[in-house]
């Protein structure tokens, strides 16, 4: 039996076929150690590696290790951040604004109904209510609902009173435009990540896919049908574990062309497949083929 | 307080302590104990799987002070802040996680404990991390993976010493949804058969549903 070679984060050791240390260097001096000893490098088997790492384990290298571990983590975390986390940062966020505005909503609608009832049943999105609330006073509000002041079923409530309110639709309507900021910034960030998956899934759906699937690499691995089903995983569970009947479309069930199909559980299963085919173009930086695959999608008739 | 039948971990009115290594420091919001100047945390068993096995009386921790531990997938540390207590400062414990973002909470912790390696690699392939690591003598397995039982016996063929022990920690709903766990238990115990000799058996319920975890010992 020959020289072993073994180069660990502690230093490059050469050992004998007792597996005594013959001689050590630091760990990036491999090559010279090779060179030296004239060491043909071949595959340790399993109980040669396992000799080595026994010998390894001694006290003096204890510090050694932790410190050098510490630092190649450190490194590793520091480069494994990436445009990815940007993305699926700036898509939760949309997501949880948009809870909350719904949510703060909900209570000024209340709440200024106290005031002026007949607004909240005209005014039906949110974001114009708020709007509406900041920019008129209750005599404009209801010339434009044309109602007499008489017929109103809200109290005249003290100027303080309606300030509070107003300072909250103030919140929400500039809640509602860090919103919008958000998802024109999330449009460049995806154009220039995953150009081919955003013209055929669009932005906020490629963004969550990839959000759910935690990375681009992750995303371009799973099987179509996958992607077909991701966010439904409830449903999915629900019918292997109960045999209640299967999901047809997860996230994909907001896109535009999965919303006007009739036989909506086909259309999600040709989008899938066609989004993961421009995930991977995307994933291995290829051209653009987006247009290609978005026209064929737009043709079918299902 | 108490000292329990496994090394270094206490017992008072039913819950688990260790001795705190860093002073005053908590780790994840834990309870600390303080008597007759020591100073103890509390081991939360809903939050550590390890510290549930102990509580449904596992024979054998399998460590004790200054042994060498690694640990797969060890997330943010909870339960690895305790084995880093109960082997102390002669002692070294290797972290092994996958996930990037729990690894920044881990990196937070090592600068306090001076006995964990943190290694952010994948435990499947032990061969990619083998130069960042010497031989142990205990090896515990907390991840929720399909292919879990193959992870371990991998990882134990090559790090853990001969006649060492070693845990694993088994979800039984990400290795198969449909099947009953007590089945899946069986299915384990077979696989692990084949490489390891089995000590001990415990499921975890009521403290994690549908988990249990097998104690092991090399050949």
């Amino acid at each position: 039996m020959s020289n072993l070679v073994f180069s660990s984060i502690v230093g490059t050791y050469v050992f004998n076929d007792k597996f005594k240390v013959i001689d050590k260097a630091k760990s990036n001096k491999i090559e010279k150690l090779i060179k030296k000893h004239k060491i043909d490098q071949k595959k340790l088997n399993i109980e040669e590696k396992r000799q080595i790492l026994a010998y390894l384990k001694n006290k003096d290298y204890f510090k050694e290790f932790i410190k050098e571990n510490k630092q190649i983590t450190k490194e590793k975390l520091i480069k494994s951040i990436n445009e990815e986390n940007l993305i699926i940062q700036t898509i939760n966020n949309i997501e949880e604004i948009e809870k909350c505005t719904n949510m703060l909503t909900k209570r000024l609608r209340e709440w200024y109904s106290l005031y002026l009832p007949e607004l909240d049943k005209e005014t039906e999105k949110h974001e114009n209510y708020s709007e509406l609330i900041l920019r008129k006073n209750k005599t404009e509000l209801l010339k434009q609902l044309k109602i007499k002041k008489e017929q109103c079923l809200g109290k005249d409530l003290d100027k303080r009173h309606v300030n509070e309110i107003k300072f909250l639709a103030g919140e929400i309507s500039n809640l509602f435009k860090l919103k919008k900021k958000h998802e024109l910034y999330l449009e460049q960030l995806i154009l220039s990540y995953m150009p081919n998956t955003q013209i055929v899934a669009g932005t906020m759906i490629a963004a969550k896919l990839l959000s759910h699937a935690g990375s681009l690499l992750r995303f371009v691995e799973f099987p179509s049908s996958t992607i077909q089903l991701l966010g439904a995983e409830k449903a999915l569970f629900r019918h292997l574990k109960t045999g209640a009947r299967c999901p047809k479309h997860g996230l994909i069930i907001s896109h535009e062309l999965v919303t006007r199909a009739k036989n909506k559980g086909k259309m999600a299963r040709i989008l899938a497949d066609k989004i993961l085919i421009a995930a991977k173009v995307d994933y291995f930086k290829g051209d653009l083929i987006g247009d290609k695959l978005r026209n064929k999608l737009d043709k079918l008739k299902i | 307080m108490k000292q329990t039948e496994h090394p270094k971990i206490f017992e008072d009115r039913g819950r688990f302590y260790t001795i705190n290594l860093v002073k005053g420091v908590k780790v994840y919001g834990e309870r600390l104990y303080k008597d007759r100047g020591v100073e103890y945390r509390q081991w939360d068993i809903k939050k550590s799987k390890l510290a549930a096995a102990i509580k449904k009386g596992i024979k054998k921790t399998g460590f004790k002070q200054g042994d060498v531990i690694l640990y797969l997938g060890s997330a943010s540390g909870t339960t690895t802040s305790h084995v880093s207590d109960i082997v102390g400062n002669k002692g070294l414990i290797f972290a092994l996680e996958f996930a990037p973002r729990v690894m920044r909470d881990m990196l937070f912790m090592c600068k306090q404990r001076k006995n964990i390696a943190p290694i952010l690699a994948d435990a499947h392939q032990p061969e990619k991390y083998k130069d960042k690591m010497c031989m142990v003598d205990f090896i515990f397995q907390d991840i929720a993976q399909k292919d879990q039982a193959e992870i371990f016996i991998r990882n134990c063929d090559l790090f853990l010493k001969n006649k060492g022990l070693a845990m694993i920690a088994i979800k039984s709903r990400s290795i198969d949804i449909t099947k009953k766990p007590r089945q899946i238990y069986k299915e384990v115990e077979n696989k692990l058969k084949k490489n390891l000799e089995i000590i001990d058996f415990k499921t975890l319920d009521p403290f994690e549903k549908d988990h249990c975890v097998f104690l092991c010992k090399k050949r």
